[in-house]
């Protein structure tokens, strides 16, 4: 039986709206279900169904690590977590993201063909983490097993 | 302590002391005849030992008995003298040390004695022999002839010579077994040298070659023996090696070819991620020659480093490629990296990857990459995709421009075709030389019909004219007082390019066939006004108005939908510089009569790209001087009594006086009109929109051939604006007051 292709989901948090515009086009294009928001706070609603956030640190007036901690602090842990990523072009923050709280980092930040590029490969990755460990998240199992039956027929 | 000669023999030695075949053999040899040596040596010396003295013994029991017999005379006439001469003369002749004789039978100290006396004086009572160390005392009884004894002699001999005899007996003995020993051991060890350990040292040496890759290296194999089969066989085995190496030489060969002439590049990755093991040409190609041991993450993502996904995403997956069982290799195949883009030869190449898993013993040993450039499959597709969608645009573009009015780019095919028609004339007039006047005119004609050309979206003609404006750009730049000389080639190319241009209208007037809802009949359609019919229709039928009012009427175009297409391209064009421009139309409804609606849409096309060029400034210079980021150019009609005058106006009010009266050599004052002279600019440097200076130029020209002129009136950082008003209005006391344009 197939199943139907989920789409990933993910949560972009930016200061600017040319910016988070552009990020939104770019995703929505490749497949994702996007959620683009200037807002930094009432985004804890979107995290159940979330599996990426993607974050801009360097918000004017606005503390990048509170937004972070909040939104982490609602989110629940282990495999089956939304995975929170920095989206910088600032080569010195992406090397601390780990210290900073981030489970990654997508770097370029205004690439946007760069950006399409990183978040399949971090897609895969998560497939792939599912793979070797196939208990460990059912959500993304199920998105696998799309992925896999996809790509089984494009070849 | 105790170890430190051992260590040292070790040391000297090696860690475990060898001794060779031919050693051990010697040392054998040696061990064994020098047992059979010491046996024969003692063998020998104690036969020779006995035989000496048996030999010794049986002579003086030989002389005993003789002397027995001879002195048996004086025993029996009790001659003591004479028994003493017997036995004197048998101790001389004899070598006997000593000799006694007894009378009677009775025991009792010796009737005779000569030389060294006994232990025991006693007389022997047992006839026989005894030794007493190296003496032996051999003793006889004395019978009368009747057989009776009457009395006994003991001689006694001494062994020393026969022992000194023994000892250098033995020395020799010694010797000679020594040297047959020696000699035997070394015609051993000869021999075995000869026949068992070179034969094995040369089958040694010619293994050792064998393993280091020399198959050519035989050894001899003449003997019978187990050595010659040892080395048949040696030989047999090294041409089966040969053969078993060639053949799989020849199957190495044949994978080479089919792997080097294979249009994927093929390598193969171990679960450390690095390449291992032989590689194609093609991957080598790809990647780099530096292929072994070499990172796939490095050759797939050069550059990039551990927080790049695409690297950490590769690491995961080639661990899950390994750890999986390979029945589970298509869900593991599904998650690889498909692409990859490297820079090679100066250019990036985009590579299509897909993975194979070599499975031994149930697990994936190794995953095989198999790599295909398919930069030019990707290019020609994305051409192919360009193509279509440019096309489909040029369609969706013709059909809007239809839907404003066909009319529009009908005027245009006929006006380009009037352009392009007249530089051909005037360059197959001038013949090899083309004088100023004519480069001038030719280079204007282009020009105006490019710009309409690019609003209209005639993309392809505009670059072909494009292309044709420089070729005369540079005729211009040559030009002596005479003109630009041109040699045959030059005149064969610039036909050439007229005549591609032409093409390219008749291409672009095919494409708005093609997009035309009524086919090609849209080139020979126009718009009138339904009011003007009906005004037809009433003089018709009742004689009233003028015939030549309403013919005037009917054959004047509006003013909106002449200019409409250029006010639609202006904000793409403003964008491509970086610039916002928004556009105003006023007097759409207003009638253009027909000689200048025949040339106002190229005229309207080049003052708006003047003024989007040199006009309207980037956000930045406007925020600098306190304007909107967005500039705003307006299109104006107004009817006046003298007649319908136009303007294209724009709100920045970046008019170079000086920089014109400088390149015009004028005065500032003069510059609104200086701004005409062909070839005078604001720009140091000519783009796609503006630049070359002839824009103003042209536009003064076409519009006279129509009865109009061109002016221009500028406020500085306020506005420019060109009117086109009619000719006779102009060479008047300005029948258009200049408030007539204002807003």
């Amino acid at each position: 039986m197939m199943v139907a292709r989920k789409p990933w989901k993910i949560l972009v948090i930016d200061d600017s709206e040319v910016m988070l515009a552009r990020i939104k086009r770019t995703l929505l294009a490749e497949g994702y279900d996007v959620v683009a928001t200037t807002h930094v706070v009432g985004n804890a609603r979107y995290l159940p169904t979330v599996d990426l956030v993607l974050i801009d640190y360097h918000m004017p007036g606005i503390d990048g690590r509170s937004v972070l901690e909040s939104l982490r602090s609602v989110s629940t842990t282990g495999p089956r977590a939304c995975k929170f990523y920095v989206y910088t072009s600032d080569a010195a923050m992406a090397s601390r993201y780990a210290e900073l709280g981030f489970d990654g980092v997508v770097r370029d930040k205004g690439d946007f063909v760069q950006l399409a590029s990183q978040l399949k490969a971090f897609f895969r990755l998560r497939a792939l983490q599912t793979l070797r460990d196939p208990g460990s998240c059912d959500r993304v199992k199920v998105v696998d097993d799309a992925l896999v039956q996809e790509a089984r027929r494009a070849k | 302590m105790r170890g430190l000669p051992v260590r040292l023999w070790q040391r000297l030695m090696g860690a475990r002391p060898r001794l060779t075949l031919g050693a051990r053999l010697a040392v054998s040899t040696c061990a064994l005849l020098a047992l059979f040596a010491v046996g024969a040596v003692i063998q020998m010396t104690a036969t020779e030992r006995d035989r000496r003295f048996e030999a010794r013994i049986s002579a003086g029991q030989a002389t005993a008995d003789l002397y027995a017999e001879l002195l048996r005379p004086p025993l029996v006439f009790e001659d003591p003298k004479t028994a003493e001469d017997e036995l004197t003369a048998l101790v001389r002749t004899h070598g006997a040390i000593g000799a006694d004789a007894w009378l009677g039978t009775a025991p009792g100290r010796p009737f005779a004695h000569v030389g060294a006396s006994g232990a025991d004086e006693a007389m022997p009572t047992v006839p026989g022999v005894a030794t007493r160390g190296r003496v032996v005392e051999i003793t006889r009884t004395i019978v009368d002839p009747d057989g009776a004894p009457i009395g006994a002699l003991r001689l006694r001999l001494s062994l020393e010579a026969d022992e000194h005899a023994f000892v250098q007996a033995r020395e020799r003995i010694l010797a000679t077994t020594c040297g047959v020993a020696a000699a035997l051991g070394l015609a051993l060890l000869f021999s075995v040298r000869r026949m068992v350990v070179l034969p094995l040292a040369r089958l040694a040496r010619a293994a050792r070659s064998v393993a280091a890759g020399d198959f050519s290296v035989r050894v001899p194999a003449t003997g019978r023996d187990e050595i010659g089969a040892l080395s048949q066989a040696y030989n047999d085995m090294v041409g089966s090696l040969v053969d078993r190496d060639q053949r799989l030489a020849a199957v190495d060969a044949h994978l080479r070819d089919l792997l080097d002439n294979m249009r994927q590049g093929v390598l193969a990755v171990d679960r450390e991620g690095r390449v291992a093991g032989e590689t194609s040409r093609e991957a080598r190609a790809l990647f780099g020659d530096t292929l072994d041991r070499a990172w796939l993450r490095d050759l797939l993502y050069p550059g990039r480093d551990e927080l790049d996904l695409d690297v950490i995403a590769l690491g995961e997956w080639i661990a899950a490629a390994f750890e999986l069982p390979p029945e589970r290799w298509a869900e593991c195949e599904a998650l690889a990296p498909r692409t990859a883009t490297v820079a090679r030869g100066g250019g990036q190449r985009l590579i299509d990857l897909e993975f194979r898993p070599v499975v031994r013993d149930g697990v994936v040993a190794r995953v095989l990459l198999l790599a295909r450039d398919v930069t030019r499959e990707h290019e020609l597709e994305e051409q192919v995709r360009e193509h279509e969608r440019d096309h489909a645009r040029r369609l969706a573009s013709m059909r809007r421009l239809l839907a404003g009015g066909a009319q529009i780019v009908v005027s245009f095919v006929a006006a380009a075709r009037d352009g392009l028609g007249r530089v051909a004339e005037l360059v197959r007039a001038a013949g090899g030389t083309l004088p100023p006047a004519v480069i001038d005119e030719a280079f204007q004609l282009v020009h105006v019909v490019k710009g309409e050309a690019r609003a209209c979206d005639f993309d392809v003609l505009a670059e072909r004219l494009h292309a044709l404006e420089d070729v005369f750009d540079q005729f211009r730049a040559r030009a002596t007082g005479a003109g630009c000389v041109l040699n045959g080639s030059e005149v064969a190319d610039l036909a050439k390019e007229l005549e591609l241009a032409t093409a390219a209208l008749e291409q672009g007037v095919e494409t708005l066939v093609q997009a035309s809802p009524v086919g090609r009949a849209v080139l020979d359609q126009i718009t009138v006004q339904r009011s003007d019919l009906d005004a037809l229709g009433a003089y018709v039928a009742h004689g009233e108005g003028s015939l030549a009012e309403i013919q005037a009427r009917l054959a004047a175009r509006p003013f909106g939908e002449l200019v409409g297409h250029a006010a639609d391209a202006a904000p793409a064009w403003a964008a491509a510089s970086g610039k916002q421009v928004c556009v105003e139309v006023e007097g759409r409804e207003l009638g253009v009569p027909p000689a200048l609606a025949a040339v106002l849409p190229a005229l309207v096309v080049q003052l708006m790209r003047n003024a989007v060029a040199h006009g309207v400034g980037t956000p930045e210079e406007r925020a600098e001087r306190g304007k909107e980021p967005r500039g705003t150019i307006r299109i104006v009609a107004r009817a006046t009594p003298a007649g319908p005058v136009f303007a294209v106006e724009d709100d920045g009010g970046l008019f170079d006086e000086e920089a014109i009266a400088a390149r015009a050599g004028g005065q500032r004052s003069e510059a609104a009109e200086l701004a005409f002279a062909a070839g005078v600019s604001s720009r140091s440097h000519a783009d796609e929109l503006a630049g070359r200076g002839m824009g103003l130029a042209a536009v003064r020209r076409a519009s006279r051939r129509v009865g109009y002129d061109a002016r221009l009136e500028y406020e500085r950082d306020r506005f420019v604006r060109v009117c086109i008003a009619p000719w006779r209005a102009e060479r008047g006391a300005r029948a258009v007051p200049r408030q007539a344009m204002g807003a």
